[in-house]
Formats: C-alpha cells, sequence, structure tokens
C-alpha cells in the first residue's frame, strides 16, 4: 500500500476586494491533483514558480487548510485528523524548506532549532535530548560543537543542513523538501542532494521533492510528477518520463534542460513556448495549457483531459492530454484523433470555481 | 548587555539617568532647602540671581530653584515609566492577538487604534486630563491612552510578518501548539524593537508629561516638576531668566539621555550583533 495517497486536492485562495473584504474571486493554486507515494519512493513535483508546487506541500502537511480532496498518510486522513492525531502524525511527516535564512529561528541556538521538535513530543530527558541533538548534527555532517551556535555563523549549505536536522530529529516517514537546494550555491548543491539521498538509504525515507530543477530531480526521483497551473499533466516513472515524455509541456520544459555534451547539445531541439503562463486566477477555459500548445484544437479549448495512461497497457505512466506523444517502435508520433482516455469522465469533474 | 555598555554614548545616557535617579532619591538630603523644595516659600529672597547661598537662583516666591529641581528629578522618568508600562500591557497583548489571529478581530483592534492616532495624541491628552481632572495620575492615564496604539500596531506588525516566516512554519509542523509558538518564537521577535521603541519614546513622553504640566494640566502647584516650574518663571524669563531656563536644562539632559540610552538598545539588541 501507498505511505502516501492524494485524491482531488484543491487548494483556492480568495481574492478579496472592497472595503467590505468580499470574495470576488479564486485564485485556483492547486487543482483537483492526485498522486501516491509507496513507502521508500521519492516523488518529484516540477513545475514552473506558481504552478502550485509548494501550496500541494503545504496542505499536504495541514499547513495551509486544502479546499478540497483528501490526503491520506498510511491509512490516516490527514485533513479530518483530530488534535491528537494530527500530534501523532506531526512526527511523520516533515518538511524542509527552501530559504536556509528564513527557516531558521535567528534567535535560537542550534541545539534548541533541532532540539524543538524533540521537546514538544517529550521525547526523552533534557540529557538524552541533547544527546540526540549531537547526533542529529553528525548525521547531516556538522558536529557536535556548532550546537551552541546562532543560524547567522553558518554558511547556507550549513545552515540547511540544520534545516534537514530539525527534519529528521522526530524520525519521520515522510520528508517534503521544498525546494532543499534551489537557494544554495551550485557547489553545495550536491552535497545536500547527497545528504539527502544517504538518509533515504539509511533510514527508509520517502521524500516528495518540490523543484523546478529537472536534472536535480531526475537524479533523486523515482516518479516524477510535472505540474502546470495548480493540475498535474503528466507523472510517471522517472526514467520514463525524461526518455519519453507525453505531454507537450514537459516536452517543452526538457527540451530546456542544456545536456552537458556539445555534440548533442548543438543538435538539441528546443521548443520554445509562446506566452505566459496565465494567471491562476482566471484560468483557460478547457486544457489550462491549450492556449500556449503546439498541438491544442478545438477539444482541448472545451473541456481539461484528465489524467490517463496512453502508452502501453500497465505503464505508471498517466497524462493528462488529447494529444499525446506516443512511442512505437522507437518513433515518435502525435495522433490527430484525441484521445479517448483523456476524455473520460471529464464531464462529471466540478465546473470550475465550485467551493 | 555587555553590548550596550561597550557603547560609549549609551554609557553615557544609562550613567546620567542612573544619576537622575539617585538624585531624585536622595533629594532630601541633597536639595540645600528641603521644604523649599517641597513648596515653602520663602518671600524675603525673591528673584535672587544665581549666588554663592542659592546656585541657581531663586523664584518668584523665593524658593531656591536647585533644591526645587532636585526635588523635580523624582517625577519625570517615575511618570515616564508608568506610562510605558501601561501602554505595553494594553499594547502588546492586543497587538498580538491581532497579528496572530488575524482577519475580524484584526479589523477590529486597528480599527480602534486608527480613531486614536487620527486625533494629535497631546490634543487628545489635554482633552483627556481637563475630562478627568488635572493631577499627575490622571496625567500619566491620559498618556497611556494616547500612546498605547503605537505598540499595538508595532507589535501586530511584527507578529504577522513573525507568523508566516518559514521557521514558524517548521514549528507547526513539529506540533508547536498555537500558544507555545506565540511564546517561543513570536513574543520573542518583538522584545527587542518594543524595548528599543519605549526607551526612545521614554523621553517623548517625559516632555508630553511636562508639557500637560506647563499648561497646567499636570503637577499642581506646589510641586516641584519641571514643567510647571518652567511655567512658572515664563513670566519673569526677560528679568530672571534662572527660574525657566535651569529647569528646561535638566529637562533636555534627561531626555537626551533617554534618547543615547535608547540608541544603544537598539544596536545592542539587534539578533545579527549577539556573540
Amino acid at each position: 500500500m501507498s505511505l502516501l495517497e492524494v485524491r482531488g486536492l484543491k487548494k483556492y485562495f480568495p481574492i478579496k476586494s472592497g472595503v467590505l473584504k468580499r470574495t470576488t474571486g479564486h485564485v485556483y493554486a492547486v487543482d483537483d491533483i492526485s498522486f501516491s507515494i509507496d513507502k521508500g519512493e521519492t516523488l518529484g513535483l516540477v513545475g514552473e514558480s506558481g504552478c502550485g508546487k509548494s501550496t500541494t506541500g503545504r496542505a499536504v502537511l495541514r499547513l495551509i487548510q486544502a479546499t478540497g480532496g483528501s490526503v491520506t498518510f498510511d491509512g490516516t486522513d490527514v485533513m479530518a485528523a483530530s488534535r491528537g492525531e494530527m500530534q501523532r502524525l506531526r512526527r511523520d511527516m516533515q518538511i524542509i524548506f527552501q530559504d536556509p535564512y528564513a527557516s531558521l529561528n535567528p534567535r535560537k541556538r542550534v541545539r534548541h532549532i533541532i532540539g524543538e521538535p524533540l521537546d514538544i513530543h517529550g521525547i526523552g530527558t533534557e540529557a538524552e535530548r541533547k544527546r540526540q541533538v549531537f547526533e542529529l548534527l553528525e548525521t547531516v555532517g556538522l558536529s557536535a560543537e556548532h550546537a551552541e551556535r546562532y543560524p547567522h555563523e553558518f554558511s547556507g549549505g550549513q545552515r540547511q543542513r540544520i534545516g534537514v536536522a530539525r527534519a529528521l530529529a522526530l524520525h519521520p516517514r515522510l520528508i517534503i523538501c521544498d525546494e532543499p537546494v534551489s537557494a544554495l550555491d551550485v557547489s553545495i548543491r550536491a552535497q545536500i542532494i547527497n545528504l539527502l539521498e544517504d538518509l533515504q538509504e539509511e533510514m527508509g525515507l520517502t521524500y516528495v521533492f518540490i523543484a523546478h530543477d529537472l536534472s536535480v530531480v531526475k537524479h533523486l526521483s523515482d516518479r516524477v510528477a510535472v505540474m502546470y497551473l495548480g493540475k498535474i499533466v503528466e507523472i510517471s516513472d522517472s526514467n520514463l518520463l525524461y526518455d519519453r515524455p507525453q505531454h507537450p509541456y514537459t516536452e517543452a520544459l526538457l527540451s530546456a534542460v542544456p545536456i552537458p555534451d556539445p555534440e548533442t547539445e548543438r543538435s538539441r531541439r528546443r521548443i520554445i513556448l509562446e506566452g505566459d503562463v496565465p494567471s491562476p486566477a482566471n484560468p483557460p477555459k478547457g486544457c489550462v495549457f491549450h492556449p500556449r500548445c503546439p498541438r491544442a484544437q478545438e477539444v482541448c479549448t472545451t473541456a481539461m483531459p484528465r489524467l490517463a495512461v496512453s502508452g502501453e497497457a500497465g505503464d505508471r505512466h498517466e497524462v493528462a492530454c488529447f494529444f499525446p506523444t506516443r512511442y512505437e517502435d522507437g518513433k515518435r508520433t502525435v495522433s490527430d484523433t484525441p484521445f479517448e482516455g483523456a476524455s473520460l469522465g471529464a464531464a462529471d469533474a466540478p465546473p470550475i470555481g465550485e467551493d | 548587555m555587555r553590548l550596550l555598555f561597550s557603547d560609549r554614548l549609551a554609557c553615557v545616557g544609562v550613567a546620567l539617568i542612573v544619576v537622575v535617579l539617585m538624585v531624585g532619591l536622595l533629594a532630601p538630603y541633597l536639595a540645600p532647602y528641603p521644604e523649599q523644595g517641597r513648596g515653602q516659600s520663602n518671600l524675603t529672597e525673591r528673584f535672587e540671581a544665581p549666588n554663592g547661598q542659592h546656585l541657581l537662583g531663586t523664584d518668584n516666591y523665593g524658593r531656591d530653584v536647585l533644591s526645587r529641581i532636585i526635588y523635580g528629578a523624582r517625577i519625570p522618568l517615575v511618570m515616564g515609566g508608568a506610562v510605558l508600562i501601561g501602554c505595553l500591557g494594553v499594547g502588546v497583548p492586543l497587538g498580538g492577538v491581532a497579528g496572530y489571529y488575524g482577519g475580524r478581530v484584526d479589523e477590529a483592534i486597528m480599527r480602534v487604534t486608527d480613531v486614536f492616532l487620527a486625533f494629535p495624541s497631546v490634543l487628545l491628552a489635554i482633552a483627556l486630563v481637563a475630562f478627568i481632572g488635572p493631577s499627575l495620575k490622571n496625567t500619566a492615564i491620559a498618556l497611556i491612552i494616547c500612546w498605547w496604539p503605537w505598540y499595538a500596531r508595532l507589535v501586530r506588525g511584527i507578529t504577522v510578518s513573525t507568523r508566516t516566516r518559514q521557521y514558524v512554519e517548521s514549528a507547526r509542523v513539529s506540533g508547536v501548539s498555537n500558544l507555545t509558538v506565540v511564546r517561543r518564537h513570536i513574543l520573542p521577535a518583538t522584545i527587542g524593537p518594543v524595548v528599543v521603541s519605549a526607551s526612545l519614546d521614554l523621553g517623548a513622553v517625559i516632555i508630553s508629561a511636562a508639557a500637560l504640566s506647563f499648561i497646567g494640566l499636570g503637577a499642581q502647584p506646589p510641586t516641584a516638576e519641571w514643567g510647571l516650574m518652567m511655567n512658572e518663571g515664563r513670566p519673569y524669563i526677560l528679568d530672571a531668566w534662572w527660574i525657566a531656563t535651569f529647569p528646561a536644562l535638566a529637562m533636555f539632559v534627561l531626555v537626551l539621555s533617554t534618547n543615547l540610552l535608547g540608541d544603544g538598545l537598539r544596536d545592542a539588541l539587534d539578533p545579527r550583533s549577539i556573540r
């Protein structure tokens, strides 16, 4: 059974205007997304800024209240969890933030930052907690003598290690990594990524890895979900997605990644998307990607395609597109007739804008 | 603390404040003419210019100005302290609640502060004192009523900005309750700015209190209060300049030293300077 199961998750932020603060519209930050992660797996969540990746992470942890949908962690319904249940769940689900400068309280010593979760959950005695903090520091490649220092005395990479140590303090099973390396120097990035990988191996951790850097995600993830404007447009096993992208948006994203080989790089075919990402407050009707899609046809403007397996049956590769790329005998083809799987049930989908 | 004292100007400020406090406490022993400091008049020695007997001269009732300044040192710091403690007592909790919970509570509290801040504060204080009757205690009450909204706003602003910080979110992810989040992560963030703001306001409060006394709405004669003394000396400023000038100088020195202390505190409480 999967460790984390997300079904139809929605988060709409109300837009309020006027003196009376009436709700005049919604930002559809996350609009009906579903995915599941098995224990020990890493799910990469990629997409441009503002596509709802971080909001998804926060909603899963109930840092923000989701508008709809369900999140099930190891059989427990996170959305409906009572205070006590939530407190137990908190031990199992943690988060590592993007900005190691904002995520550590500048007024607290490292010992208190890492020890706070232990303290709150009343784990061990004072002395045991202190020892655990030292162990955690060593686990993340720092040393016990760092415990008495303040965050500003550390470099970005070291701070991120402290953030990792804090996330590990309660021995969680799931860690949501919200762009943990995008604020770091390229040279430091690899260190943190390797640290995360090692920890996963040692502790059997499950990660949701949110990033906009496709190569980092490819390196780490078992499965990858591509998000666009609050929706998952393609989700698949990592190597399948990178080798055989089916959604035109995924293809465009992948084509933008430089290849570290001058020969191939020169022949790299780049797909340049026209226009900007539409505002999530006013998403396009039909497929959210259609205004920028080179393949868009009439059907795309009327209905949002649903995630479905379009390639070989049994593939763990789903795409939300009426005209997905197919790979037959190694040849790349795009059908002219709309893919039926994508429209199934589209009529039952609730109209956008309803809470 | 050590940092505060490594700042020379702040040291000067603290030293002067301590001096004023000590002078106020020891007034009966320091004042050359204690009973005149308390208000007894001495009509035979009116308007004497500063001389060996009366170092700072005498006033229109023949009272020794130095003695009265020494007795007057008791009032401003106590007044300032009481007003600020009152403001913090009202402003910090209200600002914290408004900032942390947001929404309607926030709106309600902030609109109330807007109403208060829309009045010129000294005018509002005058109106309040005129309404509840002039006395030192009522001056303090009026000033608290005029001043607390600044602290409510300050604390609300810091709370709002701290609440959405990632370190607060990560505390919540670890299961830290609301109350503990406020106590551990939000209130400590407000202490620095609040203390600095309070110490910088101390001078302004002292001046406002003296101003109310100056126009007859604070301390009542024959109390030795610097603002009141300035007013009593005002009609004679051309002939007997010492009566109003020396209390004003005392005021100036005290307010300057509170400002030096405030500046020093601001530098010392910056978390980046903690070693």
